[in-house]
């Protein structure tokens, strides 16, 4: 009887992925392809013109790049392992039973990730202030002294790596929360029995148990970080002396500024060679793992 | 130990939670100062007067109704079709086998790595030749293309057990039955994560709704507040912050509406219900 | 019955499609072509100016309708950049700062309408006329300029012992700041600063360099930024910045924020900046006023920065329309008095300074006339050839600065590295 129908068990896959292969045809395979197109080209006076593989050979050459470059993995290496790790501390907190008001924190910590970035630029301009900032004021309040946060290259870099956690750990902290929440709720009961310790149940049960969950997150964050554009666009401008430039900023600056459309889809192409080998290697050390 | 443990709970849960509210705090409460006591050094951090005169000025210069209205439209339509059409993709990726699944697959995954900056130029150039540019559709139908939700689909429907679709294969329900009778209805939690992941994207979407929406009456929030952003030379803070505010409070009240399903959806078919 | 569920969901999602595609024929329509709409791009009061402009345009022109959108800055320059291409989707008139044009010019040629016949070059600054100006076209009219003044607070000034008169070189810039700086608390007791400058921004040299009358690049295209003048125009800056006689700020909320809070003596900057001190200092009123720029050995030249230019679509479906209409908006000295006495939008178009504002003064800026400088000061301004390449090099030239400023890097050297990257990247 199933064999009449068009519809079938043999069919259905084809039915149910046929919109999105058809999307994603459209409105992906295209463009890649056109603006891989494009790398070799460059706009001059209103038409495209051929230049080989000039754009891609003065990338190379590109000392801006390159800092772009280096900014984007000092982001990733400190910033990514610091926002993880901080997700899932509060995550475990928020998931112990003794905790009230849970859905409150859960909220409240989620809320960065909503704020509007005008309101955020705003606020963590104020709150690095060099002179009268908050941040600064607590610093010298321990005695230590006060740091020049937007005017010196590594306290730049630092500065966007505070803005760039405050505003993505609660979404990570969520998904890893989900997480949590799957352990099987006997496993913590026998601990407990056994007399382990907080630390004991974080180190030998939660983070074993969720560890599929942190390598989500750590591959959605290292390509968010890899793209970043954002935070260096609004708080610092990518500068001191490109100090907190990154390839999504450099891309932007050149396509959408300088209007060297060619030049910035050649960015755009070793921005996705680089971040598909990370996530390969990353993939590979983690399943070579298991 | 345990002692020790609850403490340090609460101190990173209190702490955490303060440095997170606070630029939310600044922002609501800036719509209700002037400009230049948000711009003295330490701003006013608290309530003042001025809501009313900056929301009449909000409003004389935005068409609230109207972009809340379209922002709405493309997010609630948006939404709608991708949970749709992920939900099916996602099916199809985790409980069937057929030919070029690994090749759709690795595409979908592999998409996620090119910089969507790139590729706004081609995509406009293509509503051009189609004529699209200026619609709702122009915004709706590229960001469909959204790698990220599909995956989370296919990752909640691969615990889907497999003896439920077979029962009602038994009792005669279609394929399609299937998918829409007994598999949508049990991963509620994950469509709901979904809901909340794909509309927020949407509403605060700003680049490619910039690009290709060309006039006013068409224009989401995002880009009608940001118009008000343009005086290069003397800007009204007060004004852009009450601006950013009211575009939160949707988003914030979907959150809270979704967030159990959230919570539970987001890594999903872990989650029992 | 189930079988009809499916075929139910089946027509549910055939109808969306079919509204889909209605709904976006709808969104393609095009306005009746018989109606002479012209659609205006502009951001607050450029646009607001242009408003007022129409209404009085209509008297005359009862056919021409127009509709006005408000578009910010850098929304205005995002959607240029992916639509002046084909002119699809863009506005008929637009305005475009000055900095900004020589891009668009060069890479999209045909994208803004010639409008050489409707500008008569003798009666705008000469400045704003070379700005618009590229490869023999003229692709804007000029509209509002920016000679650069001193502002400073007279009563700071006062307190300290210093007179403006003897300020005529940098130097004595920084032997005058050093003496507010002891003399002077602001508001909330901090010591005051003469000047602000963002260390991360070619401003203050850019200003130093206009008094030399030279740009970053000469006339052929190529730059010239380990030129003698320009390395004296960096020296002279890192000196000013050097002595600690400047606030740093670091964006323009920041910017804003020193005249708010009083923590600035100075501000080197264009006249536009008067509607920012009336209004970021309303409390500062009667203390202000302003002086010429200090200058630099060897340069006889004012300087000018920012101010924008008004554009017509090149695909617009009524060119002559919206010709007629920009050259009234630019050239009605009446409108222009207004535009500057109510938005601070200070005209290129000469005659406009005969109107009775620009004679009157502003009792904000105490006695004196507070214009009298900047309608001098705008004819001194050098015609510097404008670049495609600017908006590019000034931020490898802020970065130059910051190495400067904030590194102590040598000045020589570090110019010389710059020339080379700037000639790599602009062969």
């Amino acid at each position: 009887m199933n064999k009449k129908q068009l519809v079938n068990q043999k069919t259905i896959p084809y039915v149910l992925i046929a919109p999105i292969v058809i999307i994603f045809t459209v409105f992906m395979v295209y463009p890649i392809l056109r603006s891989l197109y494009l790398s070799f080209f460059e706009l001059v006076s209103g038409s495209y013109e051929f230049v080989g593989f000039k754009n891609y050979a003065a990338l190379f050459k590109d000392k801006t790049f390159y800092k772009s470059l280096f900014n984007t993995f000092i982001f990733l290496i400190v910033q990514v392992p610091i926002m993880i790790g901080g997700a899932l501390l509060i995550a475990v907190a928020i998931e112990q039973k003794f905790i009230r008001g849970k859905a409150f924190f859960r909220t409240t910590i989620f809320l960065p990730s909503v704020t509007a970035l005008v309101a955020y630029a705003l606020v963590f301009k104020v709150l690095l202030n060099g002179d009268h900032g908050l941040v600064n004021y607590v610093i010298e309040l321990f005695g230590g002294k006060g740091v020049n946060w937007f005017y010196e290259e590594w306290p730049a870099r630092f500065a966007i790596i505070i803005s760039i956690t405050w505003r993505w750990l609660g979404y990570n902290m969520i998904i890893l929360l989900a997480g949590i929440q799957a352990i099987p709720g006997d496993l913590m009961e026998a601990a407990d029995i056994d007399g382990a310790t907080f630390w004991d149940k974080l180190f030998h049960i939660t983070i074993p148990m969720v560890k599929p969950i942190i390598l989500f997150c750590t591959i959605t964050s290292t390509i968010g970080t890899l793209q970043l554009f954002d935070e260096p666009y609004i708080l610092t401008a990518g500068g001191p002396n490109y100090a907190t430039i990154t390839m999504g900023q450099y891309l932007y600056d050149n396509g959408f500024r300088y209007l060297k459309f060619g030049y910035a889809s050649a960015i755009g192409y070793v921005m996705t060679i680089i971040i598909g080998l990370l996530s390969v290697f990353q993939f590979k050390a983690t399943k070579e793992e298991n | 130990m345990q002692r020790l443990g609850k403490g340090f709970c609460y101190v990173v849960l209190v702490i955490g939670a303060f440095l997170s509210l606070f630029p939310f705090y600044f922002m609501f409460v800036s719509g209700t100062n002037t400009n230049n006591q948000i711009l003295s050094v330490p701003p006013k951090l608290t309530p003042g007067s001025e809501l009313f005169d900056n929301f009449s000025i909000l409003a004389g210069k935005v068409d609230l109704v109207t972009s809340i209205w379209n922002t709405l439209f493309v997010s609630v339509v948006y939404t709608v079709l991708a949970l749709l059409l992920f939900s099916a993709a996602g099916y199809a990726l985790a409980k069937f086998q057929f030919k070029g699944k690994g090749i759709i697959f690795g595409f979908i995954m592999g998409s996620m790595m090119i910089p969507t900056l790139v590729m706004y130029v081609p995509l406009f150039e293509m509503m051009i030749a189609i004529d699209m540019t200026d619609s709702h559709w122009a915004v709706i139908l590229p960001l469909l293309a959204n790698a990220f939700g599909i995956f989370l689909m296919r990752q909640n429907m691969l615990n889907f057990p497999t003896a439920l679709m077979e029962a009602g294969r038994i009792d005669g329900v279609s394929e399609l039955g299937i998918f829409f009778r007994i598999v949508l209805p049990n991963i509620k939690p994950a469509l709901g994560a979904l809901v909340i992941y794909m509309f927020t994207s949407m509403w605060n979407n700003f680049m490619w709704p910039l690009i290709i929406l060309g006039s006013e009456e068409k224009y989401t929030l995002p880009i009608a507040l940001a118009m008000l952003d343009g005086n290069p030379t003397n800007k009204d803070y007060a004004v852009i912050l009450l601006a950013t505010a009211v575009a939160t409070l949707p988003i914030l009240i979907i959150f809270l509406v979704f967030q159990k399903q959230f919570v539970a959806g987001v890594m999903g078919g872990a989650v029992k219900e | 019955m189930k079988k009809r569920m499916t075929k139910v969901l089946a027509l549910a999602m055939t109808a969306t499609m079919a509204v889909s595609l209605v709904l976006t024929g709808c969104g393609g329509k095009k306005k009746d072509s018989k109606e002479k709409v012209l659609t205006v791009w502009a951001w607050d009061v450029a646009l607001m100016q242009l408003q007022d402009a129409a209404e009085v345009y209509q008297k005359d022109h009862p056919d021409v309708k127009f509709e006005f959108e408000e578009m910010g800055t850098d929304q205005i320059y995002k959607k240029l950049s992916t639509s002046l291409a084909t002119g699809n989707g863009i506005g008929d008139i637009i305005a475009i700062e000055g900095d900004v044009l020589p891009g668009y010019a060069d890479k999209f040629p045909e994208g803004f309408l010639d409008v050489a016949d409707a500008v008569n070059a003798d009666e705008f600054l000469a400045s704003k006329v070379s700005e618009v100006t590229y490869k023999d076209k003229v692709h804007a009219f000029p509209w509002d300029a920016g000679p650069v003044g001193m502002f400073y607070r007279t009563d700071y000034f006062e307190q300290a012992g210093v007179k403006a008169e003897d300020i005529k070189t940098w130097d004595d810039l920084v032997e005058a700041g050093e003496k507010v700086e002891a003399a002077c608390k602001t508001p909330k007791g901090d010591p005051v600063k003469m000047i602000p400058v963002d260390p991360k921004k070619s401003s203050l040299y850019s200003l130093i360099r206009n008094q030399f009358g030279i740009g970053v690049f000469d006339e052929s295209g190529k730059p010239q930024v380990d030129s003698k003048e320009s390395v004296a125009a960096m020296t002279m800056a890192a000196k000013v910045y050097d002595s600690g006689i400047a606030l740093n700020y670091n964006g323009w909320d920041e910017y804003e924020q020193t005249v708010l809070n009083e923590s600035v003596a100075c501000i080197p900057e264009a006249v536009w900046m008067i509607g920012t001190i009336k209004d970021k200092g309303p409390q500062t009123e009667g203390k202000w006023s302003v002086m010429p720029l200090p200058k630099v050995e060897g340069g006889q030249y004012e300087c000018s920065n920012g101010g924008s230019n008004l554009t017509i679509n090149a695909k617009t479906d009524f060119p002559e329309e919206a010709k007629d209409f920009c050259k009234f908006a630019m050239t009605d000295t009446k409108l222009q008095a207004a535009g500057f006495e109510n938005y601070g939008l200070y005209p290129s178009y000469i005659p406009s300074y005969e109107e009775e504002v620009f004679k009157k003064g502003d009792a904000f800026f105490g006695e004196g006339n507070v214009y009298e400088l900047f309608i001098e000061n705008g004819q001194k301004v050098a015609e510097i050839p404008i670049s495609p390449n600017s908006l590019e090099a000034s931020d490898s030239i802020g970065s130059a600065v910051s190495k400067i400023f904030l590194n102590g890097e040598d000045v020589e050297k570090t110019m010389k590295d710059l020339q080379a990257e700037l000639e790599t990247k602009f062969k």
